[in-house]
């Protein structure tokens, strides 16, 4: 089967698509890689604390103990306005009760353990999630890569002719251009619904400041809290007059009862010790792709509704539903597998791609060999960079500057990376990449 | 579980639909039977997989029909390389295939691909949005619609511009994207 775009097309679809490719490569891979590995967030962060209470699960009061634990413990502070209570999962069994200014675990009788320590995979997460930088400017940039990945995936289909009759044709035991050619081309092909469905959701998450910003400012006055209240719920009215801390015990009673089915994981407590307290539990529904339902209740404990996130409207379930498709985390480990693989798979097509344009460039007797060992060297440096802080997280400890690590080896890599194939070339005084026979 | 049989159903569906694939389309000559027989196993698969459990069950399919590509892929992979002919092997990436620079500024295609498209893009977003709400739609499906159609707008206009080897249908494209949706901004009304 082949579709019948004119050779036309297909010539300007190769250029548009080496001119996207080009322009979002480095940071396309770097996205890329850590969106791999980001995949294994909820094992990091046992990996790195591996001494935290673990627990299959906790009873209601001593959880409500250990909520009252923490706030006592910030007394003599400012009150914080949320309380987020991490319920044990079976990807991360562990008690963590977070406030505005600190995270701790809790043990099952709902003493405070320890602080939590998951600065590494924070760190990771925030590098796939914004490159680092602050959230408005590096959101947007990912999701704009989200988007050109997008544009790459549609311009690739226009410029195959032959997508599906050389689907499974894999020459990788050729060890030359016509093998990166199939190693790029045929996972292209065969993650493509996987890297589409990606790159949407990515892109979704990433472009809200414009997207967000824009619905905003058109039809709610900038206020992008209003815009985003129709689909996840908006805050009720607060009554900061002092008020004992809510009680959770009954809310969570109401659930086992109405809804057994559904897996409480995160309880929240808004403005906690206030007259205008209320919780919201947040429950995952077996075999769905969204994050969770918010169930409200008051500071009693009494029953006030759903969002809407399993049984509103089509736009609240998608826009529930992104999160999970994006990081892969509605299956279980077999899930969480298949996204590595198929994550590594997309690596790997973008770091191809940029050596086939290399390998064109060279064909058309341009030298590449700067380029292209600065390439293998960015290749090389994302990971190396990404093992590097790991390495400093276990020798140092959860302050380690990760930023600082990350952004001083990676380039250091690529730089070692240049200089050595430089002096390589200046010792052998020879061509600086084999021309295949075509 | 009938969900439970229903998506073991949909798994094996998605298997031999991409495993008949690799048989058609490793014949030298097409074969029609074939070809209908894989992608009917493939929409078969979904369909199970939707039966089973919805969107998540279409999800998981897809996984498995991929993850079935991969072994297929890596049985190719293992595969001795013949010594090919030089003028036989095909790509479509050979270097000559590519349409030849025309001397336009790229800084000018890369701001008409980019925050240009960008800007069409969100406009179009909001008239989407203006077009639910005023055809009586949900406030949350409006809201999201904007939301997911700048992720969908914006690449499909950067690569279509791309494509355009007139600067003129580039700049047409994109003001009248914009022209077009612009008006609706009034009608966004804020809540409603």
């Amino acid at each position: 089967m082949s579709f019948a775009f004119t050779k036309d097309t297909v010539r300007r679809a190769i250029s548009a698509h080496s001119a996207l490719g080009l322009i979002c490569c480095a940071l396309l891979y770097l996205i890329c890689t850590t969106g791999t590995a980001i995949v294994l967030h909820e094992e990091w962060q046992r990996f790195e604390q591996r001494d935290a209470p673990e627990m299959t699960e906790i009873a209601p009061a001593s959880m409500q103990r250990g909520i009252e634990n923490v706030l006592a413990s910030e007394s003599d502070g400012p009150t914080t306005t949320h309380l987020y209570v991490h319920l044990p999962t079976e990807a991360l069994p562990r008690t963590t009760i977070t406030t505005d200014t600190q995270a701790v675990h809790v043990d099952a009788q709902g003493e405070i353990a320890k602080p939590e320590e998951n600065a590494w995979a924070e760190f990771l997460l925030a590098l796939h999630y914004r490159l680092n930088l602050p959230a408005v400017v590096g959101m947007s940039l990912v999701g704009m890569f989200g988007a050109m990945l997008v544009a790459l995936a549609i311009s690739g289909i226009v410029a195959h002719p032959r997508i599906f009759r050389d689907a499974f044709r894999l020459r990788a035991r050729r060890k030359d251009d016509v093998a990166t050619l199939d190693w790029h081309n045929r996972l292209a092909v065969w993650t493509l619904p996987f890297a589409l469905a990606i790159a949407l959701t990515g892109a979704m998450i990433g472009l809200f400041y414009v997207s967000g910003s824009g619905l905003a400012a058109s039809a709610y006055g900038g206020d992008s809290e209003a815009a985003l209240a129709p689909v996840f719920g908006g805050e009720p009215e607060g009554d900061a007059a002092p008020a004992p801390v809510a009680q959770t015990g009954p809310a969570l009673a109401y659930m086992q009862r109405e809804y057994p089915e559904v897996q409480p994981y995160y309880v929240i407590l808004h403005d906690p010790g206030t007259a205008g307290q209320h919780v919201q539990i947040v429950g995952e529904h077996p075999r769905r792709l969204i994050f969770g339902e918010y169930y409200a209740f008051s500071g009693t404990g009494e029953f006030r509704g759903t969002a809407g996130m399993a049984d509103g409207t089509v736009g609240q379930q998608l826009a529930a539903s992104t999160y999970n498709l994006h990081f892969g985390n509605f299956g279980g480990l077999p899930v969480k597998i298949a996204y590595i693989l198929f994550g590594l798979a997309m690596t790997v097509v973008v770091a191809t791609g940029t050596f086939i344009w290399l390998d064109k460039r060279e064909r058309r007797g341009q030298q590449s060999a700067g380029l292209r060992a600065a390439w293998w060297g960015l290749v090389v440096g994302v990971p190396a960079g990404l093992v590097a802080t790991l390495i400093v997280r276990l020798a140092i400890g959860n302050g380690a500057p990760f930023v600082t690590v990350f952004w001083v080896v990676c380039p250091l890599v690529i730089a070692a990376w240049t200089l050595s194939a430089r002096r390589n070339r200046e010792r052998e005084g020879m061509s600086p990449h084999p021309v295949p026979a075509e | 579980m009938a969900g439970d049989a229903l998506l073991w159903i949909a798994a094996a569906l998605a298997i031999a639909g991409v495993a008949v694939l690799r048989l058609s389309w490793g014949r030298p000559v097409r074969s029609a039977p074939l070809n209908i027989a894989g992608w009917g196993a493939l929409i078969a698969a979904l369909v199970a997989g939707d039966f089973a459990a919805g969107e998540w069950g279409i999800t998981v399919t897809v996984l498995v029909a991929t993850f079935a590509a991969f072994a297929a892929l890596a049985v190719a992979a293992l595969k001795p390389a013949r010594k090919a002919r030089a003028k036989t092997v095909r790509t479509s990436h050979s270097g000559s295939d590519e349409v030849s620079p025309t001397g336009r500024s790229g800084w000018l295609t890369f701001a008409l691909a980019g925050p240009l498209a960008l800007g069409a893009s969100l406009l179009l977003a909001l008239a989407v949005r203006a077009l639910i709400v005023s055809a009586g739609g949900a406030e949350a499906d409006g809201n999201v619609a904007v939301l997911a159609t700048v992720p969908i707008a914006w690449p499909t206009l950067s690569f279509a511009l791309l494509m355009m080897p007139r600067r003129i249908a580039q700049f047409g494209w994109v003001l009248g994207i914009a022209a077009v949706s612009a008006p609706f901004l009034l009608l966004q009304g804020g809540p409603a």
